[in-house]
C-alpha cells in the first residue's frame, strides 16, 4: 500500500460537484454576515454609527468588538491584535464591524450603511519609516520593532579576512497572497446549547480554545467540524471569521454564514511577508563557503499572527543546506501598517533561500566552478551539523538529489533558442525542517476496530494536498486491510483527537507516524490469545516529535526531528527585446524520505512548482491596490512549464515508514532556480522579485548601457 | 421578473431580480451548489457552466439573460452511481487536490471536447486556460483531459 497510487478517497464527490465546502450550506433561515472595512491604514478609531443600518429591512444587527463577552485581545504568538478594534484602524481594509442580515443582499446594503467616525494618521507603510527615528508607532504600546532574532556561530569576521572571494548583494520579496480558490467562509449552527462551527481552519483545537475564550463559554460547548477546503497554502492557519460566525448563531439561535468575496480575501487575509535582505558569502577560492552573514528585514504588517514563528524558521534556515561554520544572521521583524504577514507555504524559506542561492550562483561565475558541483562541495551530509549545531545522523539525500539531477542534465542538454530568444539552465537546493521550529506538536489518534473494519480518528485537516488518503494507506499497510474497510474520521472535534495543526509539512509525518505507532499496538490485542471477535478494540495514541526547544538568545539546538531536501533545476528562455521570462522546464529532485502515495506527492511537487514560478514571475501583492485575479497575477494552464519530478527516498528514521513532509518543500527552491536561470540566459543578476518582464527589460538595458547587473 | 429555463434537462421557473447573477441562481435559489463561485469578477473559472452550447462564467450572467436558456452544470454529468467518462479521467491522474475548481474546470473541458474531439495540447491548455487552480500546477489537469479526448475516439457510442 505505501507508495501506491491508490485514488483519492475524496475525488469521487468533489469530481461530481456534491463535496460541501464551507459556502455550500445555506439553510432557508440562515443569517448572512459581511464585513465593513477600514477604508484608512492607519486612524483613530472614535466610534461607530450603526443606527442607519439597523433602520435597513433585513439588517438583524451590527457586531463591533464590544459585543464579544470575552476576551477581545487575539494573537497566535503576540496578543497584538483585537477580535475588532474598537481604537484604533491598522491596515486598509481591516475589518471594523460585521453586519448581520436576513439575506446576503440585505448584508450588503447594511455594510454601505455603517458610519465610521475617525480620525486619520499617517501611516507607516514601510520598513524604513517604521524603523525611522521618531517614527510615529504603529501600536502605541510597543515600538515598532517586533522582535529581533539572532544565529551567530564561529567568527564570521575572520572568515571574511581569510576569504578569497566576498559576494554582498541586497534581494527583496515582495508580499504574497495565497490565492487559494475557495474564498474563506465559514457557517455555525446551534445543537441544543451547543455552537457547531463548520470552520476551513488547519488547527482544530487551536480554534475550539480560541472561540472559548472570545465568545466567554466553556469549550465543551464548542464544536469544530470541517467542510471540504479548497486550498489553504497556510493561509488557513489562524481564524478570521470564526468568532463572528459563532457569535451571530449564538446570539440569534439561528444558523449564520460568512463568506468573503475575491476583493476581500486580497484586502483582509495575511500574506507572506516580503523580507530585505543584505547577503554576504565568504568563500575559498576552491568554493568552500568559510561564512555567511545576513541582516534581514522583514515587514511584519500591521499584526503579527505566526510571523515571529515564520522569521524564527528564516533564520534558522539563513545559511541554506550547507555546512557553514561561521555565520551572522541577524533579522528584525518589524510593525507597519500595511496588510497582516503570516504563514504562507514556505514558511519564511522562499526569502531567504532566494537570496543565499543567488549568491551561490555569483560565487560560482567568479570562481568558474559549476553551479551544481559548488553546491555539492559544501552540501549537508550524514554526520555534519547544520548551523545550529544539530548533526544530521540519518536521511540526508540532498547529495541523491544533486546526483540524480546531475545525471538528468547531461542527458538533456538544454537546445538552442529561437532568433531573438536567449535560454538558460539554472539550478537551486533546499532543505526544510519538519514540524514546528523547537516547538512540542504531538499529534494523537484514535483506532476502533470492529469485526474487521476500522475506524481511525484524528484532527488532521484535509485541505487537498491529500492527507486523509496517506492517512488511510498508512493504516491500510500497518494492518494489513483493504483500504475498503478503513475509514477515516478527521472533520469533528467531538470524535477526533487533537493532531495538532496541519501545517509546517508536519501532518503526514506526525499523525501518521501516531497511527503506524497506534496500529502496532492495536495489532498486538488483535493477536493476543484471549482476542474476542465480537469485541471493540480501542487504541489512542501520541507520538512526539523529539525536538528540544532552541536555546533562548542564542537558537542553538535540534529544533527539528526531520529534514527534507530538494534541488531543482529551470531551463527558461528570454526574449531579448521585451525582457519576458517564459519557463520551459522544471526538473525536481526531492528528498522525501518514502512516498507514501507516488502520485501525490508528484502532486505537491508540481503545485508548489506553479506556485514558485508565480513568485519568481509574476505575483506582487500590492497594498490594497491588487485586489483581484486580473491585478495579481497566479500562473495559468498556459504558463505553467513541462515539470519533472523525481523522487529520493532516503528514509526518515522517525517518519511513518520513512515518509517526511513535501508541501512546503515543493515551492522552496523554484524562484532561485528560475531567477538563477534567467542569469544564465542573459547575463543580468535580478534581486528583486517578481522578475518580471519590465525588471529583466531595464537590467538588460543597463547592462547594455555598461553598467554592469542591476 | 420571472424567467423560465432548463437546467441539466429541468426545467425551473423562478422569480428573480435582473442584477442577479447565475451563480448565486444556481447556488442559492436551486441548492446547485457544485458550481463554485472562486472571484465573481469572471477571473478564476470557478463557476463556468454550459449555457447555450458555451461555456461561460456563470458570475457574468445576468438573470435577464436567462428566459428560454440551456444551461448544463457540474450536477448534470454523470451520475450519482456512474461517473462521467471526463469525471473518471480526472480521478485517475491525480488531477483532483482541494477541488474547488474541479467542477468549473470540468465543464471547460466538456465544452472542449464537444466543440474538438481531438485537441492538441495548446488547444487544451488554451481551454483551461480561463479556469485558475492553484493546488495542482495544471499538468495532470491536461494529461486527464488527454486521457478523457482517447475514451471519447475508442468509445464513439458514447457521447459526451
Amino acid at each position: 500500500m505505501i507508495g501506491e497510487n491508490a485514488k483519492r478517497i475524496d475525488a469521487f464527490d468533489k469530481s461530481q460537484g456534491i463535496a460541501k465546502y464551507g459556502g455550500d450550506t445555506v439553510p432557508k433561515d440562515t443569517l448572512w454576515l459581511r464585513p465593513v472595512l477600514s477604508p484608512v491604514a492607519r486612524a483613530n478609531l472614535l466610534g461607530i454609527d450603526k443606527s442607519t443600518a439597523l433602520s435597513i429591512p433585513g439588517v438583524v444587527g451590527v457586531i463591533t468588538g464590544s459585543d464579544f463577552p470575552g476576551e477581545h485581545k487575539r494573537g497566535a504568538q503576540i496578543k497584538d491584535n483585537m477580535i475588532l478594534p474598537t481604537e484604533r484602524l491598522n491596515y486598509k481594509g481591516e475589518m471594523v464591524a460585521v453586519v448581520v442580515a436576513e439575506s446576503r443582499q440585505a448584508a450588503e446594503a447594511g455594510v454601505a450603511a455603517v458610519v465610521l467616525d475617525y480620525e486619520e494618521l499617517p501611516p507607516v507603510l514601510s520598513v524604513e519609516e517604521a524603523l525611522a527615528k521618531n517614527a510615529p508607532r504603529v501600536h502605541p504600546d510597543s515600538d515598532n520593532l517586533v522582535d529581533v532574532m539572532k544565529l551567530r556561530r564561529g567568527d564570521f569576521e575572520r572568515a571574511a579576512a581569510e576569504a578569497d572571494l566576498i559576494v554582498e548583494n541586497r534581494y527583496r520579496t515582495p508580499r504574497i497572497e495565497h490565492s487559494y480558490m475557495e474564498p474563506d467562509a465559514c457557517y455555525a449552527a446551534m445543537e441544543g446549547d451547543r455552537i457547531i462551527v463548520y470552520s476551513e481552519i488547519q488547527d482544530t483545537y487551536y480554534l475550539i480554545n480560541s472561540l472559548s475564550s472570545h465568545l466567554g463559554l466553556p469549550q465543551e460547548r464548542i464544536c469544530v467540524r470541517h467542510p471540504n477546503v479548497g486550498g489553504a497554502f497556510g493561509g488557513k492557519t489562524d481564524y478570521y471569521f470564526e468568532p463572528f460566525v459563532a457569535l451571530a448563531t449564538y446570539l440569534y439561535g439561528r444558523p449564520a454564514l460568512m463568506r468573503l468575496t475575491r476583493r476581500e480575501v486580497f484586502l483582509i487575509t495575511y500574506k507572506r511577508q516580503p523580507a530585505d535582505i543584505v547577503y554576504t558569502t565568504a568563500v575559498r577560492k576552491d568554493g568552500t563557503i568559510l561564512g555567511v552573514k545576513a541582516n534581514i528585514l522583514c515587514d511584519n504588517g500591521a499584526y503579527s499572527f505566526s510571523a515571529p514563528a515564520i522569521c524564527k524558521r528564516m533564520v534558522v534556515h539563513g545559511a541554506g543546506c550547507y555546512v557553514v561554520d561561521n555565520v551572522d544572521i541577524e533579522l528584525k521583524l518589524v510593525y507597519t501598517n500595511n496588510t497582516p504577514t503570516s504563514a504562507m507555504r514556505g514558511y519564511g524559506t522562499p526569502q531567504i533561500n532566494f537570496a543565499l542561492e543567488s549568491q551561490l550562483d555569483q560565487v560560482a561565475e567568479a570562481l568558474k566552478i559549476d553551479p551544481l558541483e559548488l553546491r555539492r562541495k559544501n552540501c549537508l551530509k550524514v554526520g555534519s551539523r547544520t548551523i545550529t549545531g544539530q548533526l544530521l545522523d540519518s536521511s540526508v539525500g540532498l547529495s541523491s538529489c544533486l546526483d540524480a539531477l546531475d545525471e538528468w542534465r547531461k542527458n538533456n542538454p538544454l537546445d538552442e533558442a529561437p532568433v531573438g530568444y536567449s535560454r538558460g539552465r539554472g539550478l537551486a537546493c533546499m532543505y526544510f525542517g519538519i514540524g514546528k521550529t523547537g516547538r512540542v506538536d504531538p499529534a494523537t489518534v484514535r483506532l476502533e476496530y470492529n469485526n474487521g473494519k476500522l475506524t481511525v480518528f484524528s484532527s488532521v485537516t484535509e485541505i487537498g494536498q491529500g492527507c486523509c488518503q496517506a492517512m488511510l494507506q498508512i493504516a491500510a499497510h500497518a494492518m494489513n486491510m483493504p483500504l475498503k474497510d478503513i475509514t477515516l474520521v478527521w472533520a469533528d472535534s467531538d470524535t477526533c483527537p487533537d493532531a495538532g495543526i496541519t501545517s509546517a509539512s508536519r501532518i503526514t509525518y506526525t499523525a501518521g507516524r501516531a497511527l503506524e505507532e497506534g496500529c502496532q499496538k492495536l495489532k498486538k490485542q488483535l493477536s493476543s490469545a484471549d482476542f474476542n471477535p465480537d469485541r471493540t478494540y480501542m487504541v489512542e495514541h501520541t507520538f512526539i516529535p523529539d525536538k528540544p526547544p532552541l536555546e533562548k538568545d542564542t537558537n542553538y539546538g535540534s529544533p527539528y526531528p526531520e529534514y527534507a531536501f530538494a534541488v531543482q533545476l529551470a531551463d527558461v528562455e528570454v526574449n531579448k527585446l521585451t525582457g519576458e521570462v517564459r519557463l520551459l522546464r522544471v526538473v525536481a529532485a526531492h528528498d522525501v524520505g518514502r512516498a507514501i502515495n507516488k502520485q501525490m506527492v508528484k502532486g505537491q511537487i508540481e503545485g508548489g512548482i506553479c506556485m514558485g514560478a508565480g513568485y519568481a514571475l509574476s505575483e506582487n501583492y500590492l497594498e490594497a491596490r491588487t485586489v483581484s485575479f486580473h491585478e495579481y497575477i497566479i500562473p495559468t494552464a498556459v504558463d505553467v512549464p513541462e515539470m519533472i519530478s523525481i523522487i529520493i527516498e532516503d528514509p526518515a528514521a522517525s517518519g511513518p515508514y520513512g515518509a517526511k513532509g513535501v508541501g512546503e518543500p515543493a515551492l522552496v527552491a523554484t524562484a532561485s532556480a528560475i531567477v538563477n536561470a534567467v542569469n544564465k540566459a542573459v547575463g543580468v543578476r535580478l534581486k528583486e522579485l517578481p522578475i518580471t518582464a519590465e525588471r529583466v527589460y531595464f537590467a538588460m538595458k543597463k547592462a547594455q548601457s555598461g553598467k554592469g547587473g542591476e | 421578473m420571472i424567467v423560465e429555463f432548463t437546467v441539466n434537462g429541468k426545467t425551473e421557473r423562478l422569480e428573480v431580480s435582473p442584477t442577479e447573477t447565475l451563480v448565486h441562481i444556481l447556488r442559492e435559489k436551486l441548492y446547485l451548489t457544485g458550481t463554485k463561485e472562486g472571484c465573481g469578477q469572471g477571473d478564476c473559472g470557478a463557476c463556468s457552466v454550459w449555457f447555450n452550447g458555451k461555456i461561460v462564467n456563470s458570475c457574468l450572467i445576468w438573470a435577464g439573460k436567462l428566459q428560454d436558456a440551456n444551461i448544463v452544470t457540474i450536477e448534470g454529468l454523470g451520475s450519482l452511481t456512474a461517473l462521467h467518462p471526463i469525471q473518471e479521467c480526472f480521478i485517475e491522474a491525480g488531477a483532483i487536490q482541494c477541488g474547488y475548481c474541479t467542477p468549473g474546470m470540468i465543464m471547460a473541458v466538456y465544452a472542449l471536447l464537444k466543440e474538438n474531439p481531438d485537441p492538441d495540447e495548446k488547444e487544451i491548455r488554451t481551454a483551461i486556460s480561463g479556469n485558475l487552480c492553484r493546488c495542482t500546477g495544471y499538468n495532470v489537469i491536461i494529461e486527464a483531459v488527454k486521457k478523457a479526448a482517447e475514451y471519447f475516439k475508442e468509445h464513439r457510442e458514447v457521447s459526451l
